[in-house]
């Protein structure tokens, strides 16, 4: 089971989201170089607010914003939950 | 305003774009162009992005204004819709197939509660109505008498035509008629009035007689679907250069003289004087 959001269009990233044994961050990006540690801050700030539940977290990036991600992310998140709530 | 690009509101590049492209405004879109299952999808990422949009717009193109258009007032979206774009900072709302005062008042009463929750001055969320069916078109003034929040009425002649069973390009005056009626309600509520969007992407040609027949109609600006499509707009609803000299004649008769005046052998009245004037408020909103 997993929650799915977002692109892999220029300017969008791609995340999805599962349950997992420990909590874990994994970002594919051109740019990761440059802005690497603001898409983990990012991605941990979220994670923090909306209760850090264990998760893996998978970031397919193609040089978005810093607010889309964390729009992608929330989105994900909340689409695993409403998958466990229905099931 | 003249133009009102619409953008989806699940496009992020397209988005952050949006306001450079030379249109009058942008309306990020929640509703048409958005498909049910990416409904909240496109309401996260508007939210998400709504400051960082607002704000680079506000210091490089502090005239172009920022809409969006939520979901109708018969879904399940439009209450979630607003409390996102109002909490993210958004100022100027569409609501799209309004057919009644009563669709604005239940808009006008979350909008009050959202700004109170929020800290927002009162009233300083703004509205467009859109009329796309029969029974909005007739009750237009009675929508644009509603409430202080309205700044314009929109027309949406897909759905309007769907309605009736008559085809968009087959004739443009068939449109007359609704048309006639918005800009008649704004006028009267001293709101503005916008046509609707010109779908027909490759008919430059079409878009260019329809904005100028909207414009002889006494809209004020049409929506745009593609950036294509601005400059055209722009063009149909701009006052002519023998448009702006004239009025600046007007203007300096005016105050040459302290009595009535004649210019070119035309009594310049009152109602002439308001034209003239209008011309260069027109002007000076897009910084020309």
């Amino acid at each position: 089971m997993e929650g799915i959001a977002g692109n892999k269009e220029r300017g969008d990233a791609l995340v999805t989201v599962r349950r997992a044994p420990v909590q874990s961050i994994h970002i594919e990006s051109p740019v990761s170089d440059l802005f690497g540690h603001l898409h983990r801050s990012v991605v941990e700030e979220v994670l923090q607010h909306e209760g850090n539940e264990t998760v893996q977290v998978i970031v397919e990036d193609d040089q978005a914003l810093d607010c889309v991600i964390r729009a992608r992310l929330l989105c994900a998140l909340a689409r695993l939950r409403q998958q466990e709530e229905a099931r | 305003m003249r133009s009102w690009l619409y953008t989806p509101a699940n496009t992020p590049s397209r988005m952050i774009n949006a306001p450079l492209l030379g249109a009058d405004g942008v309306v990020f879109d929640l509703e048409d162009s958005i498909s049910e299952e990416q409904k909240d999808e496109a309401r996260l990422l508007l939210a998400s992005m709504l400051p960082t949009i607002l704000l680079d717009t506000a210091t490089v193109r502090p005239h172009v204004q920022i809409a969006v258009r939520i979901n109708g007032l018969d879904t399940k979206h439009w209450q979630d819709d607003l409390e996102a774009v109002v909490t993210s900072g958004g100022r100027l709302i569409r609501i799209p197939k309004v057919e009644g005062p009563g669709d604005i008042k239940e808009v006008d009463a979350l909008l009050n509660h959202l700004e109170k929750e929020g800290q927002i001055a009162e009233g300083s969320v703004g509205l467009h109505a859109l009329l796309e069916t029969p029974r909005g078109i007739e009750a237009a003034f009675t929508i644009a008498d509603s409430s202080s929040r309205l700044q314009g009425l929109g027309f949406g002649a897909e759905d309007y035509c769907a309605a009736l069973r008559i085809g968009r390009a087959t004739e443009s005056s068939v449109l007359d008629y609704p048309r006639t009626r918005i800009a008649n309600a704004a006028a009267a509520a001293a709101i503005h009035a916008f046509d609707a969007a010109w779908g027909f992407i490759e008919d430059s040609e079409g878009l260019k007689a329809e904005s100028q027949r909207s414009r002889r109609l006494g809209m004020h600006g049409k929506s745009a679907i593609h950036p294509s499509q601005i400059a055209i707009i722009n063009d149909g609803f701009s006052f002519s250069k023998e448009e702006i000299t004239y009025a600046k004649k007007i203007i300096s008769a005016m105050e040459d003289s302290a009595g009535v005046v004649s210019l070119d052998g035309r009594m310049i009245d009152r109602p002439v004087i308001a034209w003239a004037r209008a011309v260069f408020a027109s002007i000076g909103e897009r910084e020309i």
